[in-house]
């Protein structure tokens, strides 16, 4: 439905596609919350995959550019610094609290999180390492 | 890296928001190209340069510094 009205012409710019998203974000967060509050874990996975799915087809009927090259290094310098400063912070927390043995299960937590995610970043290293950039 | 674009855009009377269309980026990158504060890739530069009728090494100003 959506694409038949922008293939119409009425196509969003970033401002009308920002409050559409937060409008379905916040759809989105008080189907959430009425579904916790009954006790019901099937309507918040619902809401969130029917959310999702209608932002990402908001998205293609963007006539503005919404990323470019300079957005992709913002974020790839982001995530590296986000996965620097939680992979050291989670892995001398979790090394700490193991080792003072005062909330081990966190710091078991931590420490393996700081794992995987180590882990991930090599497979996902590797895999772009042999792909085409 | 100097840039000329704010030049040569001024040259053929185009826009920021003009530029940014036709090269396909967002016009906060064509600010950051001309303020100097974003490197492009080849491939943005040489769309930018023929966009504006000229060379990439006629519009970037390679500073070593």
């Amino acid at each position: 439905m959506l694409e038949k009205y922008n293939k119409k012409g009425g196509k969003m710019d970033r401002k009308k596609f920002t409050i559409y998203a937060a409008s379905i974000c916040a759809i989105m967060g008080a189907v959430a919350g009425y579904g916790v509050s009954k006790g019901n874990a099937l309507l918040p996975a619902i809401a969130f995959v029917i959310g999702v799915s209608l932002i990402a087809l908001g998205k293609r009927g963007v006539k503005e550019v919404m990323e470019d090259e300079r957005t992709y290094r913002i974020s790839e310098k982001a995530s590296r610094r986000i996965y620097q400063v939680f992979v050291t912070s989670a892995a001398l927390i979790g090394t700490t609290l193991i080792a003072l043995n005062k909330h081990a299960e966190a710091g078991y937590t931590l420490a393996f999180s700081a794992c995987a995610l180590l882990v991930l970043y090599l497979l996902f290293y590797s895999y772009y390492n042999r792909k085409a950039l | 890296m100097k840039t000329r674009i704010k030049e040569f855009r001024a040259r053929y009377n185009m826009t920021q928001e003009e530029l940014a269309k036709k090269v396909g980026v967002r016009r906060e990158t064509i600010v950051f190209l001309e303020k100097g504060k974003y490197n492009p890739s080849l491939k943005l530069a040489y769309k930018v340069a023929r966009v504006l009728n000229t060379t990439i090494e006629e519009l970037f100003i390679f500073d070593e510094e």
